[in-house]
């Protein structure tokens, strides 16, 4: 391609400008701001518009706010060009957004407007590399424009894609970028889940279902064999139930009867209480008739004064009185008596005054006297004293003559006095015969014999109706006694007469009824039990029998998700190996085509540096590592113009390889400005030696200008 | 009047088709459920005296509760008709089984896994259960019918040829006195016939697999003593069908679908499609399927593309290192799939795709 003609209409500083060049060397000369820039920047967007604009660029990273016309309006140009044997003439209008971006492509000839790829992208299509390539390539900056791999790497997917038969469109990267697409669809899509991460997640998510599904069925199940179990259970204790509560029955029937049997013997009992009773009752009337009979025998003291016990004890006392006094009555009459005698006595003896017996006595004592004084001692002639004395004496008159006339003197007296007395009792006595007799018909009436008798009928009488009165209690006693045997005899009798037994009695067992109470119990807690399990089991299987999904159609679901998850793998397994299999052909397509590139810099940087260095090495990011005196060294740490020169050289191998015969045109902004004299000429002849094409060498330095001599090469001065 | 008996086998019920896709198979499943309750109709229609279901009714011993209780209204549908149930090396009666442990109803009977002799007036009955999944020992073995004038009838789940699955010799059926002997377990309907004895495999009522393809159904039979009617009756929703296509000659999608119109007889019908011959455009079987319009369509690709990898392998380029290497992969292995894809996916990928 050669470029022919620019005409600016408006881009940036430029109004109306027009630039022509020649199919060789051009060399634009202007001072900074002339808008030598602004030129380049014209071209790259002529072919390949501009960015849109975006926030986050300076004013000098925006090139679209950057180049809008100072004037104003839109930003507008046209090319003029050739290309393989045409010529074309591009047209670019730009507005503030790409958008905006109108671009229309003529024949040159014919003014025939050309709609095809050729204007949808002029640059790619003409010039055969992309805006990066553009710039990575054609377009060599002052400021080194160091080539660095970027995403969209071009140029060295096209200096492989080249190898390939010169088939431009089987694009590395490109296939690449669709297998790596397929491939991270398949695990994951911009963060995303890709679809077999997906499937296992949602296989994960099945797989707890499933647990939980079967954990629900399993719960379902043993609700149904639980149900079963119980049914089974309730029926088997129904059965008992009703035998025991047969049993019971049979029980209840038995006991029945032993309380009959023990009436039976009640009723003996009864019978021969009644008998006793009926003795006893015998006995009591009896009692009973002596007692009205005694009392109606002692009816009569009813006529019995009430006083007259005392009136009966007191003529008693009175009575006892009288005897003493008769006593002494008689006693007095004895006196009288005796008083009268003795009176008669004393007057008798009034005459006789010669006491005898003491006159004997002494003769006696005087004889005794002279006898024992004549035989024995004379002591005894003492006694005649006592003798004589006592003949003297006998003949004394007595002393007991006057005291007896005395005595009957007061003799007489006392019974002039007891006289009266014995009158007096003797009226007592009279009285006294009354009062005994009185008594004695008291007692005549009371048919007593004595007081004490009346007294003993008397307490009889009083006692009588007690006696009487408990009589009559004691027998009503009895006769309730019988009335109540009698009662309760009819009571057994009846209840005898009515009852009637089954024939199913003889079957029991004896089992005491509290036992098969017990049992009743048990079982009737236990079919509770059951029917509380039953009604559990019915609520776990009514609860479980919605609708979830069961662990068959999970089971099946997790199948699937397998089946598709294997389908993915194998897809991505296969994406996967396809990738590794173009990278591994692309590895031994590059690691054909990289000795290439390094022969051709190599070839570059001897001549460009005048065998200084005398071997490149270029790295997969395009690092430069040179060698120099047997010395490897990266190419970083040379000095600016060498580094420039390295570069320059690797730029030219890339562009002989790229484009071999091909290359479009070489833009030079102000390459060599690092460079000496000496190394700008060498690399000026080698460019001029090496390029077959156009060359357009932006300069500020006019010294430069003539760098590429002077024939052949179109100076223009901005 | 003969004795009238619905035979069916190998229901499945809730069986993982996994197979298809999620409503594919829910639909399935929702298929089988009606196929046995068209059993049970079938019952009902020829008024018989008994319904024979030989094993496999359930396909495992997780059931769902929707299907136990679908099977639980079908034959009390049928409560004037005695069932009979054995279980099958799929459904084994284990103690924890639904067919154990369910009351399906008084009309109903399941057999146990020792052979239980039922006599009815009209017949005998007799039945055997799998207690297992696997039952070597032959039920079979020196049995004989206890009443050889009376219809008998045997229930079980059987294999004339695995010995793992209750094996049965024509020996012991022609010895063992049984008239109508009501098997299941293999799913293609059969009638083996050995003396007196004839032994029925219904089949399954529904295809469960591209392995079980044609018609499915039940058996109706009438039994006088002597004589066995069995006739087989065609129950299935839906019939799974195997096609090979060969795409050779076939330039673009519509060509090949016309072809395939010609053998896709039923919409509603599941289909296996393999596509063989020589591709002569890459088929896209998502493109090929979208233009189907049937219940299920399963497409197996074994065509051979059109391309001359040789060649194109010996150019030095990206692609042709990348077929070479791809070529070199799949030689190692012929049956590598993964690498078989991936030169697809890799060719389409350095084709834009």
């Amino acid at each position: 391609m050669i470029l022919e003609k620019i005409e600016i209409e408006s881009f940036g500083k430029f109004k109306d400008f027009t630039l022509c060049f020649e199919s060789g060397i051009n060399v634009l000369y202007g001072v900074n701001e002339a808008g030598k820039s602004t030129i380049c920047a014209f071209l790259q967007a002529m072919f390949y518009d501009l960015p849109s604009s975006k926030q986050k660029y300076t004013l000098r990273e925006d090139m679209r706010k950057r180049y809008m016309p100072w004037q104003g309006g839109d930003m507008s140009g046209t090319v003029h060009f050739s290309h393989e044997g045409k010529r074309y003439i591009l047209k670019r209008r730009m507005g503030k957004t790409p958008r905006s971006t109108k671009v229309s492509l003529y024949d040159a000839e014919s003014w025939e407007e050309i709609k095809d790829e050729r204007r949808e992208n002029p640059g790619e299509y003409f010039m055969g590399v992309g805006e990066d390539g553009f710039l990575k390539t054609i377009y060599i900056s002052q400021l080194g424009a160091p080539i660095e791999r970027s995403k969209n790497d071009e140029i060295i997917e096209k200096l492989s894609n080249l190898r390939q038969s010169g088939d431009e469109d089987v694009s590395y990267q490109k296939t690449v970028d669709i297998l790596t697409k397929q491939k991270h669809s398949l695990i994951s899509v911009g963060g995303g889940a890709g679809k077999i991460i997906r499937l296992k997640e949602e296989r994960e998510l099945l797989k707890e279902k499933l647990d939980d599904a079967l954990k629900i069925e399993e719960l379902y199940k043993n609700a149904i064999i639980k149900k079963t179990e119980e049914e089974k259970k309730k029926e088997e204790l129904l059965k008992i139930h009703k035998d025991l509560t047969h049993k019971k029955a049979l029980a209840d029937e038995y006991k029945k009867y032993q309380t009959l049997k023990d009436s039976e013997k009640r009723l003996e009992t009864i019978e021969e209480e009644k008998d006793k009773a009926l003795l006893e009752l015998k006995k009591s009337d009896e009692k009973l008739e002596a007692t009205k009979s005694k009392k109606a025998e002692l009816e009569f003291l009813d006529n019995i004064e009430a006083s007259a016990p005392q009136i009966l004890s007191e003529l008693d006392a009175r009575n006892v009185i009288s005897e003493q006094k008769l006593h002494l009555i008689n006693e007095r009459k004895e006196e009288v008596k005796k008083l009268e005698e003795e009176i008669e006595k004393l007057a008798g003896e009034k005459n006789s005054r010669i006491n005898v017996v003491m006159f004997f006595i002494a003769v006696l004592i005087l004889a005794v006297g002279i006898v024992a004084s004549f035989a024995v001692s004379f002591l005894f002639a003492l006694l005649f004293i006592p003798a004589v004395l006592m003949c003297i004496f006998s003949f004394v008159p007595s002393k007991k003559s006057r005291e007896a006339q005395q005595k009957i003197a007061s003799l007489s007296l006392e019974l002039e006095r007891i006289k009266p007395g014995i009158e007096e009792e003797n009226r007592i006595l009279t009285e006294q015969k009354r009062n005994k007799e009185k008594a004695e018909d008291i007692l005549k009436r009371a048919h007593a014999l004595s007081l004490a008798d009346l007294l003993k009928k008397l307490s009889e009488r009083d006692t009588i109706d007690e006696l009487l009165s408990s009589c009559v209690k004691e027998n009503a006693f009895i006769k309730d006694h019988i009335a109540r045997l009698e009662g309760e005899s009819l009571k057994l009798k009846e209840t005898l007469d009515k009852s009637e037994f089954s024939d199913a009695i003889k079957n029991y067992s004896g089992e005491a009824i509290q036992e098969i109470d017990k049992k009743l119990t048990n079982v009737q807690d236990m079919i509770v039990v059951c029917e509380k399990n039953l009604t559990e089991a019915e609520t776990t299987l009514n609860s479980l029998s919605k609708s979830e999904k069961s662990s068959a159609e999970l089971m099946t679901e997790i199948e699937i998700i397998n089946r598709e998850t294997d389908e993915f793998q194998k897809l991505y397994d296969a994406t996967d190996k396809a990738l590794t299999m173009i990278e591994e052909s692309y590895e031994v397509l590059k690691s054909d085509f990289a000795p290439l590139l390094s022969e051709k810099v190599k070839t570059a940087t001897l001549s460009l540096t005048d065998g200084k260095y005398t071997d490149v090495r270029i790295s997969d990011d395009y690092t430069l590592k040179v060698e120099s005196d047997g010395e490897i060294t990266d190419a970083g740490f040379l000095s600016g113009g060498t580094y420039d020169i390295l570069y320059l050289s690797l730029r030219m191998g890339i562009l002989k390889i790229l484009f071999d015969d091909k290359l479009p045109f070489l833009i030079l902004d102000d390459a060599f400005l690092q460079l000496d004299d000496e190394r700008a000429k060498t690399a000026a002849t080698y460019i001029k030696k090496e390029l077959c094409g156009q060359l357009i060498y932006f300069t500020c330095h006019r010294n430069q200008t003539e760098l590429f001599g002077k024939e052949n090469v179109n100076i223009i001065n901005l | 009047m003969p004795l009238k008996v619905v035979h069916c086998a190998d229901i499945h019920l809730d069986t993982v088709f996994s197979f298809l896709s999620q409503e594919a198979a829910q639909i399935r499943r929702e298929d089988l459920r009606g196929t046995f309750g068209r059993i049970t109709e079938l019952v009902r229609e020829k008024n018989a005296d008994m319904l024979i279901i030989s094993g496999d009714l359930f396909d495992s011993g997780d059931v769902s509760r929707y299907t136990l209780n679908y099977v639980l209204k079908k034959l009390s549908d049928i409560s004037n008709t005695d069932v009979y149930i054995c279980c099958g090396n799929h459904d084994p009666k284990l103690c924890d089984s639904y067919l154990n442990i369910m009351d399906f109803g008084e009309n109903v009977h399941v057999f146990s896994d020792t052979i239980e002799w039922i006599e009815k007036e009209e017949y005998d009955i007799y039945g055997v259960s799998f207690g297992d999944s696997i039952v070597r020992d032959s039920f079979l073995t020196g049995f004989k019918v206890k009443n050889p004038d009376k219809i008998n009838i045997m229930v079980m789940h059987g294999d004339f040829t695995s010995s793992d699955y209750n094996l049965i010799t024509k020996t012991q059926m022609a010895e063992s006195g049984i008239d109508y002997l009501a098997l299941g377990h293999i799913h293609k309907h059969e009638i083996i016939k050995s003396e007196g004895c004839t032994a029925v495999y219904p089949g399954c009522p529904e295809g469960r697999g591209f392995d079980e393809t044609g018609e499915k159904g039940a058996v109706y039979a009438e039994l006088t003593k002597g004589k066995t009617e069995a006739h087989f009756i065609p129950l299935s929703k839906r019939k799974l069908h195997e096609i090979e296509i060969d795409v050779t000659g076939l330039y673009d999608y519509d060509e090949i679908s016309s072809k395939l119109s010609e053998y896709i007889a039923e919409k509603n019908d599941l289909y296996k499609i393999i596509l063989c011959g020589e591709a002569e455009f890459d088929i896209d079987k998502d493109v090929l399927k979208d233009g189907m319009d049937v219940f299920f369509v399963k497409l197996y690709d074994k065509t051979s593309p059109k391309i001359d990898w040789e060649k194109e392998s010996e150019e030095f380029t990206l692609k042709g290192l990348f077929i070479k290497k791809a070529l070199a992969e799949i030689e190692k292995d012929e049956d590598d799939e993964i690498s078989k894809m991936a030169l697809k996916i890799g060719m389409n990928a350095i084709g834009g795709r």
